[in-house]
């Protein structure tokens, strides 16, 4: 018998039906595992009655809160799996997960627009917000993914363009929540304010705190105020945040304290020192840092020396282990992973997890450098992927590179990353003029960007040049130490 | 292009993208109507700190600074001046 993530909720809520599953971001809100469970069953009925069935897969494109873990849940009641379609995509992005992926039907806020060119007949209502469109077939799925029993298929943008969606079962999302839980130790004690994008984050989280009976807190906003009245209302034991989050709750002017709060994971991004000190300073709370990958999970957090050892990301949990490939002379090496809840398979080109596997003798090659020190603490010192990213949201420098590309005006473009102490790091176009061409200024080449991707995504700088820097065999140079001081460019 | 009429331009070009909503005039509440997400505010602070030579201080990124058009006029006037007085 197959697993099902919803089945393991509805244990939870038949143990604890007054349980508080999720509270805010109102004040006044809040909604117990028996009510959501109710919730969940509601819409699987409707669904249903819509015609979504077992073996479906549906793109959820609808904003972060209660009615997203509701719908995720419902699909996944009804033996349906979900694509998240993360709303502030460009258009063009949004229809290239379509022209990857087979989706059957997507559940979108009422009145969105987006996707009546792909529907295959009217929009049905499911609730005040929301509502299904059954769509046209663009392409159909790989024949072994029903054998998968998915529950996720993540869109990602692969190292040269190409998609690879990674695909999660029931499975494997269950296996990485009891691994992560080694650690973390979540139960029905626990409150965790909630600060992240539902669409990017959801396996090892929201499903791990409703699997363990454990209760969500959101937040009607980011700042550190909000945070901290909602922390402090609601007796919050955990915060699940990323560095912005925690720059911000350092920031409050107010004597507000976090007095329950056991763990402060921070995940997505690099912490810089400077606001794990101010946490420090103004929590007494050393932030928890961790180590969280789509293909693997949660195999790392810095649980036991967050203060002594800042900046690293912890020990492995019990059941991953760890090797560096190839390291240099200063023991940098790529950090190759093992343990349990590895992604099922890549979507397009379609690859299970034996061959991914299979190529690096049993290990998944993460594409981060690290090292790790004496006490085997593992430290995360960069990428060997062509990625940028901003603010802890992560992109493929190509992707932006082949937009650029496709300008009338240019005829080849090099994106790279400039590290900023606001974002981490922002991308940086080098451009190369069509000969005779009249250039684009910088506003009209960033609204041209905006049309074709996320506004994260758009360079914050153009730079004309003659031809693009190369290495000696021919490889594009995107270190921007080196790029910054070529002579013959002209800054928008 | 005055100060709010730049501010007011930069976010419906980067932050609503879409015709500006119904109502948004310079009060429209940024935050509450999700204009502004934690994204929204790094990638904000950072133009504001390019665009207009002003630095935010420990204490600077609350909601008050943020949560409208006047709002951020207002801080980001207060910043120049701060900048432009003699210091000890």
């Amino acid at each position: 018998m197959t697993l099902n993530l919803a089945e393991i909720f509805f244990q939870q809520s038949a143990l604890r039906p007054e349980h508080p599953a999720i509270l805010g971001p109102h004040e006044e809100a809040s909604i117990s595992y028996g009510a959501l469970r109710k919730e969940i069953e509601t819409l699987a009925e409707q669904l249903l009655a819509a015609g979504i069935h077992a073996g479906m897969n549906i793109g959820l494109h609808y904003p972060g809160g209660q009615a997203y873990i509701a719908f995720t849940y419902a699909l996944w009641a009804c033996g349906a799996y979900v694509t998240p379609i993360p709303m502030e995509l460009a258009m063009e992005e949004k229809q290239l997960i379509f022209q990857q992926i087979a989706i059957d039907a997507v559940i979108s806020t009422t009145g969105c627009t987006l996707f009546a060119a792909l529907a295959r007949e009217a929009t049905i209502p499911l609730t005040e917000h929301a509502c299904l469109l059954n769509l046209k077939a663009l392409r159909t799925p790989p024949a072994e993914l029903a054998g998968l029993n998915p529950a996720f298929i993540r869109f990602t943008s692969g190292t040269t363009g190409e998609a690879k969606g990674v695909i999660l079962s029931h499975e494997t999302i269950f296996a990485r929540i009891q691994a992560a839980n080694q650690g973390l130790h979540i139960d029905a004690n626990d409150r965790i304010v909630w600060l992240l994008s539902m669409a990017y984050h959801f396996a090892v989280s929201i499903v791990a705190y409703l699997s363990f009976g454990a209760t969500l807190i959101l937040c009607k906003n980011s700042f550190g105020s909000t945070i901290l009245q909602a922390a402090n209302r609601h007796y919050a034991t955990l915060i699940y945040a990323a560095p912005t989050h925690y720059e911000l709750m350092s920031h409050d002017r107010s004597d507000q304290t976090l007095s329950d709060i056991r763990l402060a994971i921070v995940t997505t991004a690099y912490l810089r020192p400077d606001i794990a000190e101010a946490f420090y300073r103004r929590f007494g709370i050393a932030p928890n840092e961790t180590y969280g990958i789509i293909e693997v999970g949660l195999p790392a957090v810095n649980l036991d020396a967050p203060k002594e050892k800042r900046g690293s990301v912890g020990k492995l949990l019990p059941r991953y282990s760890v090797k560096l490939e190839s390291p240099d002379e200063n023991g940098i090496g790529e950090i190759m992973l093992c343990g349990p809840g590895l992604l099922d398979a890549y979507y397009q080109p379609w690859k299970t997890i034996d061959v991914i596997l299979n190529q690096h003798g049993g290990w998944l090659a993460t594409g981060d450098l690290g090292f790790i020190d004496e006490d085997d603490y593992l430290f995360i010192v960069g990428r060997s992927k062509e990625m940028i990213s901003v603010a802890g949201m992560k992109f493929f420098i190509r992707e932006v590179e082949t937009v650029l590309e496709r300008h009338p005006a240019i005829q080849a473009a090099c994106v790279f990353a400039v590290k900023t102490r606001r974002l981490g790091e922002t991308p940086m176009a080098h451009v190369v003029l069509v000969d005779n061409h009249e250039p684009p200024d910088e506003a009209q080449l960033k609204a041209y960007c905006g049309e074709h991707l996320a506004g994260y995504k758009i360079p914050d700088q153009f730079h004309w040049v003659d031809s693009l820097a190369r290495t000696a065999s021919g490889k594009l140079i995107r270190n921007s130490d080196k790029l910054l001081t070529t002579q013959n460019t002209k800054i928008l | 292009m005055n100060l709010p009429q730049q501010l007011r331009e930069h976010i419906i070009n980067q932050y609503i993208k879409a015709k500006a909503p119904e109502g948004f005039n310079d009060d429209y509440n940024l935050i509450d109507e999700g204009i502004l997400d934690s994204l929204g505010i790094m990638t904000l602070i950072a133009w504001l700190e390019k665009q207009y030579a002003i630095e935010f201080d420990e204490g600077d990124i609350v909601l008050e600074n943020f949560n409208s058009v006047k709002a951020l006029v207002d801080f980001v006037q207060t910043k120049r001046v701060a900048s432009e007085q003699p210091t000890d």
